[in-house]
């Protein structure tokens, strides 16, 4: 290199000086040095002929700093450049575009570090007057090599690569390093046409990205459809899920970020999506065999492809509410098999029906949790399912067109529950866990509320219930269906509970009183509501024993002092007492007998005298004939009195005699002759039949009021489909029900008709 | 030896040696990047640079500046060692992100003969120091400013070359301009 | 003259025998105070300085007129010689004159002064003068006029228009709607791209509002001055009224707007944002806009509060060489607040506005 600069006003001799230094800039070779001697005359030379030939005009008359005929020359060496750059014949075509793409990136950095004038001055200067096709020199450098290596050998390029990458598929071929630089150089040739400074992903995508999707989908076709002509389905999950893993390891390692999407959609496409059908057939003999970690793999793998989900919880669905019915099936076969005892055929018992439901909920639920990660659709799938099977099954719909009794067998749960004093015993085979769940998804809550109140009122007036689970139970109702819910059952609790504090005062009160003598000490009055209890109006005759008097009118006679207005009905039939009979042997404890307080008018008629006739007792006692037979069978069943002539035809025979055992005998001391008397089983259930379809009529008249004092406005149709919305799990109305009501409605001028015969009208 | 200890040598035109700490040299963007790229054949970024610097023997690089004569030289160098420790921010595209006001220092620093003053302009745009150049185009614009034209050939001892006519045509047509 | 000293005079009946010239500058000095005595109300005293005006000089209105005209200011002084006024230049085509420039060196007035401008490369001219078109826009045409380089370099780049649009553009006040409708946007390099690139043109073509000066518009007109009833006069004097309308811009959007019978010398230093500290009365400030097409809104409260006021102006170029100097009045109407109905007031006898530069509005913000 000569070491005189050249004669800067003349282009020639300045390119002459300039141009064997730029080879070695670029790097023919890696190793020649690049000096600072060399450095230093280039630059100058450059910086000399820029600044000393400063005139020169181009073709649109405007002034042009100088620069372009450098610029001319650089371009046309940069292509002879890198024309002339060539493979040798032992490396692969990637391996020579990789080993000169890493020394052509420095060389042209230091190009434009050495052409900095012109990258300051002129080419600004020609960007600003809007030339488009001037380019700073480290992106002329770029575009040469985009134009005349890339463009060139692109297919050769990317074909190797694309071969490596199978070949790594395969297991054929480790890392390699090239690939990875071959793949970011297209990230770095591809130029925003508005700023070439900024980089985009054009290149990339059209060259290598779009090639390489396509490749990739055909490769996994073709694996997945032979893996799975010789694998089981749960082995192809395995594999299928290793690819995945493997191939995004694939993305962070070599390919830029944008290929993640497309790249996960084509291989989810093609791994996942085609084969959902035979992948989801494999549900349900993995349930079958409860392999819940293969589900959980089946989830795994479906889940990445959403769309492939809805038939799996399709499946799921179906499954769980066939394995459900099944379960009752069962149950009932079980039953109508069992060996008839005392003559009767067993019934389905409260507790086995429920606990057979529980446990097919409880196992599915188990699966919902450890396959489906408590995922809310397989939540919403099981809950759908069990719903299905709970209010509608073998058991609770035997004949079609009745209500389902699955409240009716949920309310004796609770009541079996709650009757029982042990409660190791109880919490094996009954608990409150159990009767949430199946109550959760009955259908129609409110029959269920019915029911249960009743029973609820009869084990408020005996001693044996349990309070505290009582309340739990209660307190658990309103959280899943609201205070309005339980508001009847929480007015008995606290009925029964003023109750006792009104019989504390009533003996506080009475304790000063002139007859306070005449009254019985241990008097268990309650007062109850007649809104929230079950019970009708006693409304027969009867005639309360003289011993009583004293004491029921006083309390009434405080309790209307007391409470002015309200109104005092006394329920004689459900009233009970004990009695202490001196009927034993000398020397013996009296016998108490617990008995109703129409056995005891009877029985203490008996204190005056040791016979007595029907017609007398009847006489005595107000008592319908129907009643005292009832009452007097325990007693004469209970060998208290001794009928004659005997037989039941003879009970209300007002010519029938009575006799009291004197010498009564019982290995008992406690005789229980109230037990027996059984009120009228089928009269308590029409009563609850029909306070259920009242409940219920009157629950769908209120609902659509609410309905249409809101909307104002609706079609007959739109009314009656809001209707069955809202009615979900409280009632289940059928729709000439519903019918029924709006007419109802309609007449009482709750609700008008439009003029179209099909919209109604909220009428204030 | 670490970079800021390291020497650099420059040669005017008229071959006086400038030893400068590189540190000092390197407020030229020209010497800095040149610094960045020779003797340093791998290098592909700048952190190979320290290692490379500790490999170099303590022979300083000698820099031959054939553009720019001694006098002038000392001048920039003597700018160059005034601000070493100031960075001067510039944008994408290398200009710089404000127009420093001229400082009392600057002002003192380019009292200079016209002779000086353009030489340490046309050696700042040489090795290509920003601030420096921006500043001592400064100083001329101030030596401009408030001046008519015929004060400002006298000033700068310009000719006047055009003819009547021109000057007069040109005068008309852009006058305007002047009102923003 | 005092007014007794007038009035002395007109009592000396024999005012023929004054001479000519005596006479006129009687009779415009009588008009002058007429218009004094107009302005502060005194009508009648004023119709009589006028009747007796008009009696020594019957053209004395246009005489007062030109003296008007003669008193005001050259807005600015302007550089041209008065001997290059005399040349024809209309024939010179001046972008051929530039372009014949492009090989053009720098040459030394005295040989034996040391001389080194040649020394400085283009781009080091035009880092010079683009710090002038930034700091001191005056200062760069002075430069540019310097000699054939410099004004090579200073008129003919596209670069130092570029820089022009960049400062002028951004620091109009664009309404809103019509710069989004147009397509305004700030990025001027966007905007360049309809003048493909000829940032020159889109300087010529793209009217703009100046902020380094005021507009001003001046009104003569005449009208017939009334008689007072117990008057004999058969004559009826013509009243000559002179106002003048001034209205400066300033780039925050504000403006100030001022109609007066005082004279720009009077105005001119006085009218900035501290007009009242100033001593000026009834200076309305208001806001305006431009519409890309050069129509500047002007919107100001009045003195009744029912009402907000409008003008609407175009900008005009004042002629081929004085670009975007005029603002031609488009409408101005007053606008009741409350129904918002429009009183549009005629602008029969308006006057279009005319650019003037003020040295000093350009050094500091109107404070």
């Amino acid at each position: 290199m000569t070491e005189k600069l050249p004669d800067s006003d003349n282009i020639n001799d300045t390119w002459a000086f300039v141009e064997p230094g730029l080879s070695t800039i670029l790097g023919d070779d890696l190793s020649a040095d690049l000096g600072i001697r060399m450095y230093t005359n280039i630059y100058t030379a450059i910086f000399d002929y820029c600044t000393t030939r400063s005139r020169e005009q181009n073709e649109a008359g405007r002034i042009e700093l100088v620069g372009g005929e450098i610029y001319n020359r650089l371009r046309k060496f940069l292509i002879r450049y890198v024309q002339e750059m060539s493979k040798s014949s032992n490396e692969t075509f990637l391996h020579f575009y990789v080993r000169r793409w890493r020394r052509f990136i420095i060389g042209s950095e230091r190009l434009a570090d050495v052409m900095d004038y012109l990258n300051r001055f002129w080419i600004p200067k020609e960007k600003a007057a809007g030339r488009g096709d001037i380019y700073d020199v480290n992106t002329l450098c770029l575009l040469t090599w985009r134009d005349y290596v890339f463009d060139e050998h692109q297919e050769e390029l990317v074909r190797e690569i694309l071969d490596i990458i199978e070949d790594q598929r395969l297991g054929k071929a480790g890392v390699n390093t090239d690939i990875q630089v071959a793949i970011k150089s297209f990230v770095s040739l591809g130029f925003e046409l508005s700023d070439f400074r900024k980089k985009n992903l054009s290149i990339y995508m059209s060259a290598f990205e779009t090639p390489f999707l396509r490749e990739t989908e055909n490769f996994y076709r073709k694996e997945s459809r032979e893996f799975l002509q010789n694998n089981s389905v749960v082995d192809y999950i395995t594999k299928a899920e290793a690819r995945l893993s493997e191939e995004n390891t694939r993305i962070t390692a070599l390919l830029d970020d944008h290929t993640k999407k497309p790249l996960n959609h084509c291989l989810n496409n093609v791994l996942i999506w085609s084969h959902s059908e035979e992948i989801n057939a494999q549900l349900h003999p993995l349930l079958d065999q409860v392999r819940l970690d293969d589900v959980k793999k089946l989830y795994g793998l479906l889940s990445r492809v959403p769309t492939t989900l809805e038939p799996l919880l399709n499946n799921f669905e179906d499954y769980v509410k066939q394995q459900g019915l099944k379960a009752i099936v069962e149950l009932k076969a079980k039953i109508d098999a069992a060996e008839p005892v005392k003559g009767r055929k067993p019934e389905v018992d409260a507790g086995s029906y429920i606990r057979t439901m529980v446990s097919v909920y409880n196992k599915f639920a188990n699966v919902v949790a450890t396959s489906f990660g408590f995922s809310d659709y397989f939540v919403k799938s099981l809950d759908t399912a069990c719903s299905a099977f709970i209010n509608v099954n073998a058991i609770a719909i035997p004949n079609p067109r009745v209500p389902s009794r699955t409240s009716d067998y949920l309310a004796r749960y609770a009541d079996e529950m709650l009757k029982k004093k042990n409660d190791a015993e109880r919490s094996s085979t009954m608990n409150i866990e159990d009767l949430m769940t199946v109550f959760k998804f009955l259908s129609d809550k409110n029959a269920f509320e019915i029911r249960y109140r009743r029973l609820l009122a009869k084990r408020l007036l005996s001693p044996t219930t349990n309070e505290e689970d009582e309340e739990e139970i209660i307190q658990r109702l309103k959280d899943v269906s609201g205070g309005e819910y339980t508001h009847k059952m929480t007015l008995m609790f606290s009925d029964i509970k003023n109750s006792k504090d009104l019989r504390v005062w009533f003996y506080e009160t009475v304790k000063t009183d002139p007859i306070a003598d005449q009254i019985i000490p241990d008097f268990e009055m309650n007062v109850l509501g007649q809104n929230s209890w079950p019970f009708s109006q006693f409304k027969e005759a009867f005639i309360l024993p003289d011993e009583f008097l004293p004491t029921v009118q006083k309390f009434e006679d405080l309790y209307k002092e007391k409470h002015s207005g309200r109104e005092l009905k006394w329920l004689w039939n459900l009233c009970k007492g004990e009695l202490k009979a001196r009927l034993s042997k000398p020397g013996k404890p009296p016998f108490i007998f617990t008995v109703t307080l129409f056995q005891m008018a009877i029985i203490l008629r008996f204190n005056e005298k040791d016979t007595l006739s029907a017609e007398e007792l009847l006489e005595a006692t107000g008592l319908t004939p129907e009643i005292f037979a009832i009452n007097v069978a325990q007693l004469i069943r209970g060998r208290l009195l001794i009928q004659s002539p005997e037989g039941p035809e003879n009970i209300s025979k007002p010519s029938t005699k009575y006799t009291i055992v004197k010498d009564y005998k019982n290995k008992r001391v406690k005789v229980n002759f109230a037990l027996g008397v059984k009120a009228d089983v089928k009269q308590e259930s029409d009563d609850t039949t029909k306070e259920i379809d009242e409940s219920r009529r009157w629950w769908l008249k209120a609902c659509v009021v609410r309905l249409m004092k809101f909307k104002h406005k609706l079609t007959y149709n739109e009314l009656i489909s809001e209707v069955i919305l809202q009615s979900a799990n409280r009632v289940q109305p059928e729709i000439k029900e519903i019918k029924q009501v709006i007419e109802g409605l309609i007449q009482d001028d709750y609700l008008g008709r439009l003029d179209d015969g099909t919209t109604l009208q909220y009428l204030a | 030896m670490t970079q800021s200890d390291m020497k650099v040598v420059l040669i005017s035109s008229d071959d006086e040696r400038f030893v400068v700490d590189r540190k000092v040299a390197e407020k030229s963007l020209m010497i800095k990047n040149m610094l960045k790229h020779v003797g340093n054949n791998n290098n592909d970024d700048d952190s190979d640079e320290e290692e490379d610097d500790d490999d170099q023997n303590s022979e300083p690089y000698e820099i031959p500046i054939s553009s720019v004569r001694g006098s002038v030289m000392k001048h920039v160098l003597d700018w160059c060692e005034h601000y070493k420790n100031v960075d001067f921010p510039t944008n994408d595209d290398g200009d710089l992100i404000a127009e420093h006001p001229v400082s009392d220092w600057d002002k003192e620093f380019l009292t200079v003969d016209q002779e000086m003053l353009y030489g340490i302009i046309l050696a700042a745009n040489y090795f290509n120091i920003k601030p420096l150049l921006d500043r001592a185009c400064q100083q001329v614009a101030n030596m401009i400013k408030g001046k008519s034209p015929e004060e400002i050939r006298k000033t700068f001892n310009i000719s006047n070359d055009f003819t009547a006519e021109e000057e007069a045509a040109i005068r008309r047509e852009n006058e305007w301009a002047e009102d923003r | 003259m005092s007014d007794a000293e007038i009035l002395r005079l007109l009592s000396q009946t024999t005012l023929t025998e004054k001479d000519e010239r005596q006479r006129v500058e009687l009779a415009v000095e009588l008009f002058e105070k007429g218009s004094q005595r107009e302005h502060e109300g005194l009508l009648s005293e004023a119709v009589e300085f006028y009747r007796r005006a008009y009696k020594l000089d019957e053209g004395v209105d246009k005489k007062v007129r030109a003296k008007i005209i003669a008193d005001q200011p050259p807005p600015e002084k302007r550089r041209v010689d008065s001997d290059q006024i005399k040349l024809d230049i209309s024939k010179v085509n001046v972008k051929d004159v530039l372009n014949s420039y492009s090989d053009s060196g720098i040459f030394p007035a005295e040989e034996e002064e040391p001389f080194f401008f040649n020394v400085l490369p283009d781009e080091i001219l035009m880092l010079i003068m683009q710090k002038l078109v930034r700091q001191d826009t005056p200062a760069w045409f002075s430069f540019a006029m310097t000699c054939r380089r410099t004004a090579y370099l200073g008129f003919h780049h596209h670069d130092i228009w570029k820089s022009l649009c960049e400062l002028i553009y951004p620091a109009q006040v664009y309404d809103t709607a019509s710069a989004e409708l147009n397509g305004v946007v700030a990025d001027q390099e966007d905007m360049v791209k309809a003048w493909n690139y000829n940032w020159e043109k889109m300087l010529c073509e793209r009217p703009f509002v100046k902020f380094n000066g005021l507009y001003i518009s001046v009104v003569n007109y005449q009208r017939e001055g009334g008689r007072s009833e117990s008057s004999r006069s058969w004559s009826n004097p013509l009243m000559i009224i002179t106002y003048y309308r001034y209205v400066r811009f300033f780039p925050d959007g504000t403006c100030l707007r001022f109609l007066t019978d005082l004279g720009p010398r009077k105005v001119v230093p006085l009218f900035s944002k501290n007009w009242r500290e100033n001593g000026l009365q009834k200076v309305f400030s208001g806001v305006w806009s431009l519409t890309p097409e050069g129509v500047i809104r002007i919107e100001y409260e009045g003195f009744v509060p029912k009402y907000y006021f409008v003008d609407e102006l175009q900008i005009v170029n004042g002629s081929k060489h004085a670009k975007h100097h005029k603002l031609q009045w488009v409408s101005c109407y007053s606008v009741d607040k409350e129904t918002t109905e429009r009183g549009v007031f005629s602008m029969r006898n308006e006057r279009p506005f005319a650019f003037s530069r003020v040295k000093s509005y350009g050094e500091n913000n109107g404070e």
